[in-house]
Formats: structure tokens, C-alpha cells, sequence
């Protein structure tokens, strides 16, 4: 029910089927965004035509008048603001993430990427954060590479720390899944390099514990993994539970039963659960 | 907006007015006030109401009941919040006495006026005034206010019980989240300044707190902190631990609270744009004194200087003193490398980092981190401490020279520290553990000279004996122990003195008072910790007198709970079946080991299957011996901590030749009538567990065979076999016997990596009698390297624990000669002596013993003394024609120095007259040491007689 508002907001353009998670009609959308573009420049007058890219510091707009073309240039210092058709899809793609329907968020987002990426360089930072969702919605779906290069696309735009920190996330975790364990050791040494004592998420202490424990490598794992344990502080933790798990069931490994049972009071009194990672199934 | 609600108490007739032009009527000055009451001007308020009271008291219509009713309690409010509490509390009061009241205005009244006597100081009279007000009002949300305020109340008058049993009420009960939280706060907060740390841990940590919307995180969290703090004084680590790790370091906290303060003044807000009746003010109110204590809080945390370090090092030494050292351990490091933390506590963390490591026993780490302490922090008071914990980390590693050193220079640099004494002990300690006795005897004396009240007095005393113990000097040992337990009756150590008196008796072979101590000590420390070793020592003593079946009783005694000396009973009781050749119980006896499950780890079950078999064999039997050893090989053939297969694979070999081709084998497919005989079995055997990748059991049957190959005299087809073996196996699937054998084939070659097998030996079977490999091939190691220091202890071990073992002969004659290239020659005497009582040693060692002899009076200055070696040895010898040779050209050249140049010239014409001799080295010297000589001259003896 929910999406019936979307529907009206978006004046119809999308179809009711996305109210049920299916595929938006993208024939639709994409003549949508094909549509001609309007640059502002920086005294608010408007030019609406065709884009294109010309370098890293200058793009170029062709409007057609009656007489023929005429190309303007814009440099990054003309502060000219880009508005690309299609922006009223921004918001229900979201929506769509935020209610589990990755796929279907994904194939709007995916399209809405490819016609902004070339001109990240001259918009502002937020349409580029934006797209972060993407590459969240790539790793959510199992579409790591494309979750990669996503993130990496992003990551020059970007100045916000924290949203830095969340392409880290995605293009550590990538790896990490795609068993890629020594680029993925090393992409977790750098995390841990940039993250703070007391930080919010044990991510990249959680991906370097979990590699030495697939190794055998118990006492490693225990002191990758005790460290966001022991900085925890009251706060919660992203992946604090991942990092109890390791270390338990390294104990265990290591046949230190008294100490496993420790953090597994511990983990138990934080109310976190087992996480679902195959080779901490059989601890 | 937020008196409004106040207007409807007045006459409808007031509300009616309002427009009407500004007159000094009742009503305008009535209405003035109201206005001036539900703006927030209270002063304003006070003002219009005493004017109103002034001019028109007397009037009836001011003295109206319906008037009174309306006016009282504004008039008291305004009172209250312009700090007229006196006045507030007579309105309130008068109010309640004249008049019953609609329910909210008497709920209004009822609550402030017990603020109003809270805040005249009677607070038993408020209290009640609160209890009364949730008795009327028990379903109102500001009831649970009430109650608070009220536990607040009880708890200043010192009712702490009744008050912490309202606020559990409150925050077990369904009043609104903040209330209940901030309930729970307080009742922690006055567990703890009621010092009842058992109320307030539960009160803390009986569930979780949800801190995402907590509004005090910074009250939470000193009272975390308190509540750790007060746990960890009372020795309660772990839950010191569960407090510490609800406390966020300053920076965040800080950043939480103004968030959180944020929020709260938000949802403050929304109250006061609610609040349309009298209740909302009661709400007002609250969020008011909430937010302000919440924000002087927080000035005050950010005011003050940051208590993340100290934090921190007290819940490191929580986590440490719990058992959590690897937490500890991190806690620490990252306090001590944080540049940013004061240099005094990132020296203490540094120390304790160094406490960490010590507990978690890592002690090459230990060093590393105390090394690095002492240099970022010479001139801390903690810098003698931190040597002394890497002088004990040299200790743990078996490093006692360096220890030793290193305590000797914390002797030197802080002679009168408060820890010397402790010093002084430990060196001597090490030098216990390293064997150098005097140096420990002289340790103990300084400590007992320095220290008569020291609290290690009697153990300095205990060791001082036991160091001539070591020594086997039992007497003085038996003397210094006895003098002790008469002066020690009272101390802890006696069972240990009376103990070791008798040990020493039983040392001394005097079995019979050996007997008579032990019973002694039996009967007076029954159920002490050494009690185990007390029947062990019984059982042996026994075993020393011939009373073989009583021992066996008394070994019988010993359970599994008593960890090691359970099997050393075990294997004595086999023993002594063995001896007295009652195999039945023998079997018996190892049948009941074998099948215990009640023990972990049990040890020699493949021996105690060997002994099985064997007696079978002695019995007659040696087919039912077969099957115990086959299974013993198909079960612990794989397993290098079976030290038993060697000795299984030579009896399955003796039984192959008794049984003849009879029988099969049955371990593999290759049976015995198949097989040409036991080597050609145990060579297929050998391959097939290699392509199983059975590894150990690959090495035992290698082992097994270059040990036959050896007593064939083909050694080198035994270091082929051997080298495979190392070059297929890794040494951590080797046992004791392949890494003795490993690293004997790889010194042989002069491979370094030797050394590698032999340190694994050591550590991995430290009671293994293959060991003995590793002490003579590292001490010969050292040797090749001119380490005669290293060689020294390594020798001294093999001599002392293995005499018997094949290598021990060979052991002494390089312990002898290492001895007198340390200028020990003394000692090297004694040595090369007891070789020379050994029977076993007969043939060239005694021969080598007696060049030995010679060569340590030589070096000790006693030429004829080492010439009379060199003669015993070149005419008794005859069949070693090396040593011969040598010994003639050695005793020829002590002659000369002695100034004997006949007899040196004798002694190299005899060298030289021996034909068999002509081949040697010392020969070839002989032929020219001789020219320089003068033959002597002939005798008239020398003359033929005519």
C-alpha cells in the first residue's frame, strides 16, 4: 500500500508493479533520463541540451536552435549546477532498498548512476554520497565486483569521513567474500591503520581475525579479534558479535575452554547473536 | 501557554473580563495576576496577589470560598518558583485544610506542596506529603514522580532501605521509560553511597541498559566506574570487568551526553507545548531539573582533565587479575604506545604490559617489552622492577646466566632497594636451577645474613640444604634439613623439610630410617598436597628394601588425581611384578591402566602394551603376545608420543624368529608367511605407511631398521634410511626417538638444522630417555663452536639423569674433557673416576677415562700423577694402539719437563721400538722429539755380564 503514494508522486511514471518489488519499467525510465539536461550556471541562467564530457575540469552542452548548435563550456571554477532528468526516481529507489528490495532498487539506481557518473566531477558531494547506496545494494546482493567498482568510482567525491569509511566497508567486505585473502589482508590493515581506537564498527578487525582463524592461525585470530572486544565500550558495534565469535571459538581451538565461556557469558549478556559464518558453524 | 490550564480554575465571569480596559478592581488585579502566572512571571504573579490581598482582603468577594479555592494554589505556586517556600508551603496547606478539590487540582497541590516542604528541610513531612499523593493518585503518570521524589527523600533521611525498595518498585513497574531508567540510576547511585556494592551490582548489571536512549550516560558511567573500582578493591575481577566495560573513554562519553542532552531538551519542549493542564507543569518541572543536572554534568565532565588513562589502567589490571591477560595485554600496549597519554601512566601501562606478557607466560615477549621499558624509562621507580621481571622472564626461559647477570647488576645499581632481598634469593635460586651450588649456597647465606626476618627465611634455608642435596653431599644436606625442621615447627614449609629428610635418607640408601620418616610423615600430614609423593617415596624406600609386595601396596595407594606420580606408581607396580616374575598380575595390572577412562592424557599405554605382550611371551605364550603388539602398533603406531614402538617392533622382531613362519603378522596385508623375513616386512610396512601418510609410524619403522642396519655395521645404509626419514617427515610428527636419531644424522653431516631436532626433543619430551641424544649433541655442537661454557650444563644433565644410557659413557669422557677446558679440572678428575668404576665403561672408555685422568693432573700441575695415568693407560691398553701411542709421547714429554730427559727419551724409544705403534701421529712426533733428547747413558747393568 504503501507505494500507491509513490506512484502518485512520481505522476505515474512508475508503474504500480513496484509496489509488489518487481521490475520498474525501465524503457520508461530510461526515455525519461534521456531527456535533455539543464545546466544553471552560477547568475542562474539556465541552458538545457545534451551533455557531454570533455576532461576532468570541463563538460560541454549542445543546444539546438532553430539556426543550428551552439556548445557551451563549463569549467569545475563556473560553479554551474547539472540537473539531470529522472531526479523524482532518487527517492522511491530508496524506498525500495529500505523495504528489502534490492534487486528491483538496484536496476533503477544502476541506470541513474550511469547517466550521473561522467559528471561527478562537476556536481556536489551529496549526489555522490547518494550513490553509496548503490554499492551497498551490489554487496547486499552478492554483485561484488560491480559493489567494488562502485565504491571505488565514489570514493574520490567523497570528503565526509564517515561515508568513507562506508566504501571501506563495502570494498573490504567485498574482498573478503570474493576469497580474495591476501588483497583482502591487506585492505584490512589499512582499515585498522585508519580506524580509531574506540570506533563504531570492528569490520576490518572482525575480516583480518576471521582469515588467521580459516588459516588455523587460533592465537593470531584471538588478538586481531579481542582488540574491538576489549574498546568496545558500552556503545554498540558493528560486528562486535562476528569478533566475540572468533574469539570464542579460537579458545576453543586452542583448547582454552574457561576463556570461551567467558566471552560467551559476555556475549550472551550483550544480547548478540551467533553470526551465520560457515566456519564458525561448528563452534 | 503552559498556565492556561490555571484559568480554568477561575470563574468563568474572569475569563469573561479579560478585554476589559485596566481598572485597580479585584477583578483586574486578579486577572493581572493570572496573566502575569501564566506568562511565567511568577515575581509579577506574587506582586498582583499581594496587592489584590492588601486592598481587598477584607472584602467578602476576596474572602469567598470559590475565590480562595482558585487563588490559593496559584498564589502558592508563585510563592515556590520565586523561592517563597515558607509562604508557598502555609498556601498549600491552608488549601488542603479548607478545601477537598477537584482531583487535578488537588494532585497539583498535593505534589507541590511536598516540594515545598522538601524545600523548607522537612523532608519527612514532604515524603509522606509524596506518599499520600501516590496513595490518592495511583494510576496518574506523575505518580511514579512522586515516588521518586519520595525514594529521594527516604534516602536523604537516611532510609535507605525503603528507599531503594521504592525505586526497584518504580523501575520494575510500566511508568514511562525515563522515570524508570532514571530510578534505576538513583538506586544505583545510593547503593553505592551506601557502600552496598552486592545491591548495586545487581541494581547495574542484572540486565542490560539501553544506551541508545539513556538520558545520564555520564552519571551511568562514573557509577560504573565506582561500582568497578569498589569490586576490584574487594578481589572481584570479573565483575569489575562487566562495570568497567558500561564506561566509554571521555571523548565519546562527552560527545554522547550532548547529544543525548540535545534530545532531552528537545523532548522537553514538546512537553511544554503540551502541557494544557496542571499535571503538565509537574512534567515542566522534571525535564527543568533533568536537563539542568544533565548539562551540569556535563560541564562538569568536560571541565575536568580526561579519566580515559586511569581508566583504562585499572580495567587492564581488572582484565589482568582476572585471567584475561591477552585483553590485558592490549589494554596496556595501547596505552603505553599512545603518545597522547601522559608519561606517567603510559610508564605504568608499559609495566604492567610487561605483567601481561609475564602471566600469559610469554616470556621472549616479556623481555622484548620490558627491554624497550627500561629504555624509554630509565630513571622510573618502576625501572628495578621492570629488570626484575625480565630477569624472571630469563629465568622461565632456562636462560640462568643471563638472569644472573642481570640480577647481580639490579644488586649493583640499587644495593638498598626495597626489593633486594627477593633479588638476592631468586639469583640464588637460578643458581640452584643452573647447578652451580656453591654460588647458590652463597646466595642464600647473603640473604640470611642480611634478612634474619625475611619472610623467604626458611625457604633460603630449605634450598641452602637441598643445594648439597643436589650436589649429593646427603650428610650436610641431612644435617642443614634436620637442624630445620626443629627450628621451623610452626612454619608452613615443615611437611616440605620433614619430606625432603626423608628423601634424603632414601638418597643416602638408609632405607630403614628413610621408612621410619616417611611413616612419621604420613601420620602427621595426612592429607597434605605431597601427600602422593610421600607414597611414592614410601613405595620406593620399600622397593630399596626388598619388600617388593608391600610396595606394591603402597604404589597402589596412589590415585590419578595425583597427575604424574600416578603413572610413575603405575610403572613402579609393573616393576615390581617384573621382578618377581608374577606375570599374571602383571598383565593384569597393565590391562587395568589400559583400560581406565577416568584419566586424560594417559601416559605409556603403548609400554603398558608392550609389557602385556612381553609377559604373555615370558609365560610361554608369545602367540597371545602377537595380537597385543600388532594392536599396539596399528593403534599407537602413528602417534609420536608412543615411545613404546621401538621396543614393540624389536619384540614382534625376537617373536618373528621364535614363531618362525608360522604365523602372521596381521598389520598390514604383508603377513609373515609371505614375507622372507622381519626386515623385508617392516621395509613394506615402512612404504605403505608413507603412501598412507602415516608419517610417524613411517619414522618408527625407519628408525627401527637403520637401528638394525647400525648393529649390521652398515652405517652408512642406517644414515640413508635416516636422511630419508628427515627429508620425508616434518619434525613435528617425530618422536622422541626420531628426533634423536634426526638430529644425530644431520650433526653427523655437520647440518646446523641439527640443532633444531634437538631443542624439539628437549621441549616436547622432556622426560623421554632419548633426551639424552639432544644433550650430547648440542653440548658436542657447542663444543665444535669452542662453547665449553654452553657444552657444560648439557653434559652435567646426561652424566647425572642418564648414566646408564648408551651415550652416557660417551657423555662423561666430554663432560671430563670440558670440565678441564673451563679449568675445572678438579671436578674433570672426579668424573673420569666414576667412569672408571663402571663396569659397563670397560675396554676404551676406561682407556679414554685414564688419558682423561692424565690430562686434568696435567692440567692441575700434577706431572707425575699424569705420567702415572699415561703408564696405566699404555700398559694396560695395549688394544687401542692410538691412545697407546699418544699416552707414550705425552708421559715422554711430562719427563721433560720435569726435567727427565732419560726417562722421556725411554719412553719414545719404547713408542718407537712398537712396531704396531709406527702409524700413529703422536709416533711421527715421537721420531722427532727424540733427536733433541740424549739417549742415557748405558748402565752397568746395560752391560752384558760377561
Amino acid at each position: 500500500m504503501k507505494y500507491f503514494q509513490l506512484i502518485s508522486a512520481l505522476g505515474g511514471l512508475i508503474l504500480s508493479a513496484w509496489a509488489h518489488g518487481e521490475s520498474p519499467d525501465l524503457a520508461v525510465m530510461q526515455a525519461e533520463l534521456s531527456k535533455p539536461v539543464t545546466v544553471i550556471n552560477k547568475f542562474g541562467g539556465s541552458v538545457t541540451g545534451r551533455l557531454d564530457r570533455v576532461s576532468e575540469t570541463q563538460f560541454r552542452l549542445t543546444t539546438r536552435d532553430g539556426t543550428g548548435e551552439v556548445v557551451y563550456t563549463f569549467g569545475k571554477g563556473d560553479d554551474a549546477q547539472i540537473h539531470f532528468p529522472g531526479n523524482e526516481y532518487k527517492l522511491p529507489a530508496l524506498d525500495l532498498l529500505d523495504d528489502g528490495y534490492e534487486a528491483e532498487a538496484i536496476s533503477v539506481l544502476r541506470v541513474l548512476f550511469a547517466q550521473r557518473a561522467p559528471f561527478l566531477d562537476f556536481m556536489q558531494e551529496k549526489e555522490a554520497v547518494f550513490f553509496t547506496r548503490l554499492a551497498d545494494a551490489y554487496l547486499g546482493q552478492g554483485n561484488l565486483i560491480d559493489a567494488v567498482a562502485t565504491a571505488r568510482q565514489l570514493a574520490p567525491y567523497i570528503k565526509s569521513t564517515s561515508v568513507k569509511r562506508k566504501l571501506q566497508d563495502v570494498v573490504l567486505m567485498a574482498h573478503y567474500r570474493l576469497e580474495l585473502p591476501e588483497e583482502t589482508r591487506q585492505l584490512a590493515g589499512a582499515w585498522i591503520k585508519d580506524a580509531p581506537l574506540f570506533h563504531v564498527s570492528a569490520l576490518g578487525w572482525w575480516v583480518l581475525a576471521q582469515l588467521e582463524f580459516e588459516a588455523e592461525n587460533f592465537e593470531a585470530a584471538l588478538w586481531n579479534a579481542l582488540r574491538p572486544i576489549v574498546f568496545a565500550g558500552p556503545m554498540p558495534m558493528a560486528y562486535r558479535q562476528h569478533c566475540y565469535a572468533v574469539c570464542i571459538a579460537s579458545y576453543r581451538a586452542l583448547e582454552d575452554e574457561e576463556s570461551a565461556q567467558t566471552l560467551t557469558n559476555e556475549m550472551n549478556e550483550l544480547g548478540l547473536e551467533w553470526p551465520d559464518i560457515k566456519s564458525l558453524h561448528a563452534w | 501557554m503552559l498556565w492556561l490550564n490555571m484559568v480554568l480554575f477561575l470563574p468563568a465571569s474572569i475569563g469573561a473580563r479579560a478585554d476589559l480596559p485596566v481598572q485597580d478592581t479585584l477583578h483586574a488585579l486578579l486577572q493581572r495576576g493570572v496573566r502575569a502566572f501564566a506568562s511565567g512571571d511568577y515575581d509579577g504573579a506574587v506582586n498582583h496577589f499581594r496587592a489584590l490581598q492588601y486592598t481587598f482582603g477584607e472584602e467578602p468577594e476576596y474572602a469567598d470560598a470559590g475565590m480562595q479555592q482558585l487563588l490559593l494554589p496559584l498564589r502558592a505556586y508563585a510563592h515556590l518558583q520565586t523561592g517563597l517556600t515558607g509562604e508557598a508551603e502555609v498556601d498549600f496547606t491552608e488549601f488542603l485544610e479548607r478545601f477537598s478539590g477537584e482531583a487535578r487540582q488537588r494532585a497539583f497541590v498535593l505534589f507541590n506542596l511536598g516540594r515545598a516542604l522538601r524545600e523548607n528541610g522537612k523532608l519527612t513531612e514532604a515524603s509522606d506529603i509524596y506518599g499520600q499523593f501516590a496513595q490518592e493518585f495511583p494510576g496518574k503518570p506523575e505518580t511514579a514522580l512522586a515516588v521518586m521524589r519520595r525514594a529521594d527523600l527516604l534516602l536523604q533521611l537516611g532510609e535507605t532501605d525503603s528507599g531503594l525498595v521504592l525505586l526497584r518498585e518504580l523501575y520494575n513497574s510500566k511508568a514511562a521509560y525515563l522515570l524508570r531508567v532514571q530510578a534505576r540510576l538513583r538506586a544505583l547511585q545510593a547503593a553505592l553511597d551506601n557502600d552496598r556494592p552486592d545491591a548495586a551490582r545487581e541494581i547495574l548489571l542484572q540486565s542490560p541498559w539501553n544506551l541508545d536512549t539513556m538520558p545520564e550516560l555520564a552519571a551511568l558511567a562514573f557509577a560504573a566506574l565506582r561500582l568497578g573500582d569498589s569490586l576490584a578493591g574487594l578481589e572481584e575481577y570479573g565483575e569489575a570487568v562487566r562495570c568497567y566495560k558500561l564506561v566509554p573513554p571521555k571523548v565519546i562519553l562527552v560527545s554522547m551526553q550532548k547529544r543525548r542532552l540535545e534530545e532531552i531538551k528537545l523532548a522537553a519542549k514538546r512537553h511544554e507545548a503540551l502541557a494544557v493542564d496542571s499535571s503538565g507543569a509537574l512534567w515542566v518541572e522534571y525535564y527543568g531539573q533533568l536537563t539542568s543536572s544533565i548539562a551540569a554534568r556535563l560541564e562538569a565532565l568536560q571541565a575536568a582533565g580526561d579519566y580515559t588513562p586511569g581508566f583504562l589502567l585499572r580495567y587492564g589490571q581488572a582484565l589482568l587479575l582476572a585471567g584475561r591477560e591477552r585483553e590485558a595485554w592490549i589494554v596496556f600496549e595501547s596505552l603505553a604506545l599512545d603518545a597522547e597519554v601522559p608519561a606517567l601512566e603510559r610508564a605504568e601501562a608499559h609495566y604492567r604490559w610487561i605483567l601481561a606478557a609475564h602471566a600469559l607466560e610469554y616470556w621472549e615477549d616479556a623481555l622484548r617489552i620490558a627491554r624497550d621499558f627500561i629504555v624509554r624509562y630509565p630513571d622510573s621507580a618502576l625501572a628495578p622492577q621492570a629488570l626484575f621481571l625480565i630477569a624472571k622472564a630469563y629465568q622461565e626461559e632456562r636462560d640462568y646466566p643471563q638472569a644472573i647477570e642481570l640480577l647481580t647488576e639490579l644488586l649493583d645499581r640499587f644495593p638498598e632497594h626495597g626489593m633486594a632481598s627477593r633479588w638476592i634469593f631468586t639469583r640464588g635460586f637460578c643458581s640452584l636451577l643452573d647447578e652451580r651450588h656453591p654460588e647458590a649456597r652463597a646466595d642464600f647465606g647473603i640473604y640470611l645474613d642480611r634478612f634474619p626476618e625475611g619472610r623467604l627465611r626458611v625457604n633460603a634455608e630449605l634450598w641452602h640444604a637441598l643445594s648439597w642435596f643436589f650436589e649429593k653431599n646427603y650428610d650436610t644436606a641431612l644435617s642443614e634439613l634436620t637442624d630445620l625442621a626443629t627450628a621451623a615447627r610452626n612454619h608452613p614449609l615443615l611437611p616440605e623439610i620433614e619430606y625432603r629428610v626423608a628423601a634424603t635418607h632414601y638418597a643416602e640408601r638408609n632405607y630403614d630410617k628413610a621408612l621410619k620418616q616417611i611413616n612419621g610423615w604420613l601420620d602427621l600430614f595426612p592429607g597434605h598436597e605431597r601427600q602422593p609423593e610421600a607414597l611414592v617415596l614410601k613405595g620406593d624406600i620399600l622397593m630399596g628394601r626388598g619388600e617388593l609386595r608391600d610396595a606394591a601396596e603402597v604404589f597402589a595407594r596412589v590415585t590419578p588425581d595425583a597427575g604424574r606420580l600416578y603413572p610413575y606408581a603405575v610403572f613402579q607396580t609393573g616393576k615390581i611384578y617384573r621382578a618377581i616374575e608374577d606375570y599374571e598380575k602383571l598383565i593384569a595390572h597393565f590391562q587395568d591402566y589400559v583400560e581406565r577412562v577416568d584419566i586424560d592424557n594417559k601416559p605409556g599405554v603403548s609400554e603398558s602394551l608392550y609389557w602385556i605382550g612381553w609377559s604373555h611371551d615370558q609365560m610361554g605364550f608369545p602367540e597371545k603376545a602377537l595380537p597385543v603388539f600388532t594392536d599396539a602398533l596399528a593403534t599407537y603406531g602413528n602417534r609420536p608420543e608412543a615411545n613404546e614402538i621401538q621396543l614393540i617392533l624389536t619384540a614382534l622382531h625376537q617373536l618373528h624368529n621364535k614363531l618362525g613362519r608360522k604365523r602372521s603378522i596381521g598389520v598390514s596385508d604383508i603377513s609373515l608367511p609371505q614375507a622372507p623375513d622381519f626386515e623385508t616386512w617392516a621395509r613394506t610396512e615402512r612404504q605403505i605407511a608413507l603412501a598412507a601418510g602415516e608419517l610417524t609410524y613411517y619414522a618408527h619403522l625407519t628408525t627401527f631398521l637403520a637401528g638394525l642396519q647400525k648393529r649390521r655395521n652398515r652405517a652408512d645404509e642406517a644414515d640413508t634410511l635416516l636422511l630419508e626419514m628427515v627429508e620425508k617427515v616434518p619434525a613435528a610428527a617425530l618422536g622422541p626417538e626420531g628426533l634423536g636419531r634426526a638430529g644425530e644424522v644431520l650433526e653427523k653431516f655437520g647440518f646446523p638444522s641439527a640443532r633444531e631436532y634437538y631443542e624439539r626433543l628437549v621441549d616436547e619430551f622432556p622426560n623421554a630417555p632419548q633426551r639424552a641424544y639432544a644433550y650430547y649433541g648440542l653440548a658436542k655442537m657447542e663444543i665444535a663452536h669452542g662453547q665449553f661454557y654452553e657444552a657444560r650444563p648439557l653434559l652435567h644433565k646426561l652424566t647425572d639423569e642418564m648414566p646408564t644410557h648408551p651415550l652416557g659413557t660417551d657423555g662423561a669422557l666430554l663432560y671430563g674433557q670440558t670440565l678441564v677446558a673451563l679449568d675445572e679440572a678438579e671436578e674433570a678428575v672426579q668424573v673420569y673416576e666414576k667412569l672408571l668404576r663402571r663396569k659397563s665403561a670397560r675396554g676404551r672408555p676406561h682407556a679414554e677415562a685414564l688419558r682423561g685422568l692424565a690430562r686434568a693432573h696435567r692440567a692441575l700441575e700434577h706431572p707425575a700423577k699424569a705420567i702415572a695415568y699415561y703408564q696405566r693407560l699404555y700398559t694396560l691398553y695395549r688394544a687401542y694402539p692410538d691412545l697407546v701411542a699418544d699416552a707414550y709421547l705425552q708421559s715422554a714429554r711430562l719427563f721433560e719437563q720435569t726435567g727427565d730427559t732419560q726417562a722421556a727419551y725411554q719412553s719414545l724409544r719404547e713408542l718407537l721400538d712398537a712396531p704396531e705403534l709406527s702409524l700413529y701421529e703422536a709416533t711421527a712426533a715421537a721420531r722427532t722429539e727424540i733427536k733433541r733428547l740424549t739417549p742415557p747413558s748405558p748402565s752397568v747393568d746395560a752391560f752384558p755380564k760377561p
